[in-house]
């Protein structure tokens, strides 16, 4: 069993080739606006490195949010294509999760800066299960909740926002403890923002 | 010869639009998606909703156009795709879709300027003779082309401010007709009378158009008559608009195909659906004796049919991508 794994949901794009338990190649740069002319060359030059085919793929595992809008539809979008192409199933894996699984500690909380005082964040335990669910929180809010915790907490980001840990892959981790039950196809994936148009929002209060 | 498939993908603004065509020539199967139900509602195309909607779809879109059509992906030529301009969000659902099945099946990537795309809706069923005049109306662009061969492009006039179909919306929310403006306004003007006077603007011996100020004097003498108390004849007042702008744009057309000496003109973009200003086009040509082709009202709109009939040039002519195409939100054809 062949897994593509597929990262571009923040600010950073994080590729990796799993072939059962074991990573066989991994692939990890921060970005400039460059993920949409990078991304798929980053794919295939790792494909024939390992002289793996493209179409011995198995599963993608994608990374579907929430983080950068833009991001998470380049990403979901080659999986859902790549997917299609191959009759393939999509395991969608939540960018929290993720971010979390960079780091060790008895509580983790993972947070995305969504600007104007408001992050992504989820709560994990020290096995990287959910404590609060994936959401759009207000810093103080979120600060309320992690308060509650009866022990030492880790704050990781992309890119060390707000005092947090900067986030660095262990794709091992990733696979160890990955919910596999979440499948998609190619048709029902799509990225989970975690927020609504502004637009909408303004019209349907 | 062996006949050569394109399949072509379209995702600039608000439709997800999948097409094979043959030869750049013969549709085989379009299916476009529309979104524009979603964005009435909100009185304009809003590139966040759309892209999302996008992402949601494409695959679906693609399967329905492959399903129907009854070819195989291993048939298909290459792929084609919009790579600008347009909305940068929308632009890259396609542009990654397209570049995915290109790389996972080996099919050569093909990108298309969506306005080149836009032109070559008037190959489909019936192909172009050169040297042509082409004249791209639409959202977005307002502009006079010269061709004297396939995919040879010489601006020799365009818009200097508006664009002819964002004036449309523009006069359209300030007579309050809503959206989608330019079929609205079309359709208004039609029962109306010439009765407002409006200036016909860049009078001039140019090519050039400009819309602005046509689009500030509809607002003034809104304000103006809503000041005086009288009410506005929505009708008159679009068939006053849609009067001006046919004038301009016939005039100007008119000029460069006798002054070039071109016998051919095809008029290409969203508002080539404009019922005025298909019959304003119609009555000069037998005038001036100039052969001119509209596409099907289908094609006007965005689709990926124009795509992948423009990508088929492109192919033959060996133009190719790589995985490293990016979208360009504003990208000139010249």
């Amino acid at each position: 069993m062949i897994s593509l794994f597929l990262n571009t949901s923040v600010d950073f794009l994080s590729v990796a080739i799993v072939k059962d338990d074991v990573v066989l190649d991994s692939f990890y740069t921060k970005l400039n606006n460059d993920l949409s002319k990078i991304t798929l060359s980053v794919i295939d030059d790792m494909l024939n490195r390992l002289s793996i085919s493209k179409r011995d793929i198995d599963k993608i595992v994608c990374v579907n949010g929430p983080g950068s809008f833009t991001g998470l539809r380049i990403g979901v979008t080659i999986a859902k294509v790549w997917a299609y192409s191959l009759n393939i199933d999509i395991i969608g894996v939540s960018s929290l999760y993720v971010l979390a699984t960079g780091v060790e500690g008895d509580y983790i909380v993972p947070i995305i800066d969504a600007r104007r005082g408001y992050v992504y964040a989820g709560i994990y335990d020290g096995n990287y299960n959910v404590i609060m669910n994936d959401c759009y929180i207000s810093l103080e809010e979120l600060s309320n909740k992690v308060s509650e915790l009866s022990s030492d907490v880790v704050y990781v980001s992309s890119n060390g926002f707000n005092g947090s840990v900067v986030y660095s892959p262990n794709i091992e981790r990733i696979f160890k403890y990955i919910d596999m039950s979440n499948v998609s196809n190619c048709f029902s994936f799509v990225p989970n923002y975690l927020k609504r148009v502004e637009a909408e929002e303004k019209l349907n209060g | 010869m062996k006949d050569v498939y394109i399949l072509g993908i379209e995702s600039s603004c608000d439709e997800t639009s999948v097409s094979i065509v043959k030869n750049g020539c013969d549709e085989i199967n379009t299916v476009i998606l529309s979104q524009i139900d979603i964005h009435t509602l909100y009185g304009g195309v809003v590139p966040e909703i759309a892209s999302r909607n996008h992402v949601k779809d494409i695959t679906f879109v693609i399967d329905k156009c492959l399903r129907d059509s009854g070819i195989e992906m291993d048939m298909i030529d290459a792929v084609a795709v919009t790579y600008g301009p347009g909305l940068i969000g929308s632009l890259l659902v396609g542009l990654e879709a397209a570049k995915t099945i290109a790389y996972v099946y080996d099919k050569p990537l093909i990108p298309v300027h969506h306005i080149a795309g836009h032109i070559y809706a008037n190959n489909i069923g019936h192909e172009l003779k050169f040297p042509l005049l082409s004249l791209v109306i639409s959202g977005g662009h307002t502009e006079l082309i010269k061709m004297d061969d396939h995919l040879s492009f010489l601006k020799i006039g365009g818009t200097l401010d508006d664009a002819v179909g964002e004036c449309y919306d523009k006069v359209a929310r300030v007579v309050g007709i809503g959206y989608p403006g330019g079929p609205l306004v079309d359709k208004l003007a039609h029962t109306g009378n010439v009765s407002y006077h409006l200036p016909i603007p860049m009078n001039d011996d140019s090519y050039n158009f400009s819309f602005s100020g046509l689009k500030s004097a509809v607002i003034n003498l809104v304000h103006n008559e809503e000041q005086r108390g009288n009410v506005i004849n929505k009708e008159d007042l679009c068939a006053s608009f849609q009067d001006v702008v046919v004038k301009s744009l016939v005039g100007k057309t008119v000029k460069a195909l006798k002054e070039y000496n071109i016998n051919n003109l095809i008029v290409a973009g969203g508002v080539a659906a404009n019922k005025g200003i298909r019959d304003a086009f119609e009555k000069e040509s037998l005038i001036n004796e100039f052969s001119f082709s509209f596409p099907d009202m289908k094609y006007c709109t965005d689709n990926a049919t124009m795509i992948a009939a423009c990508g088929y040039f492109l192919y033959k002519k060996g133009v190719r991508a790589g995985l490293d195409l990016n979208a360009k939100s504003s990208e000139k054809l010249f």
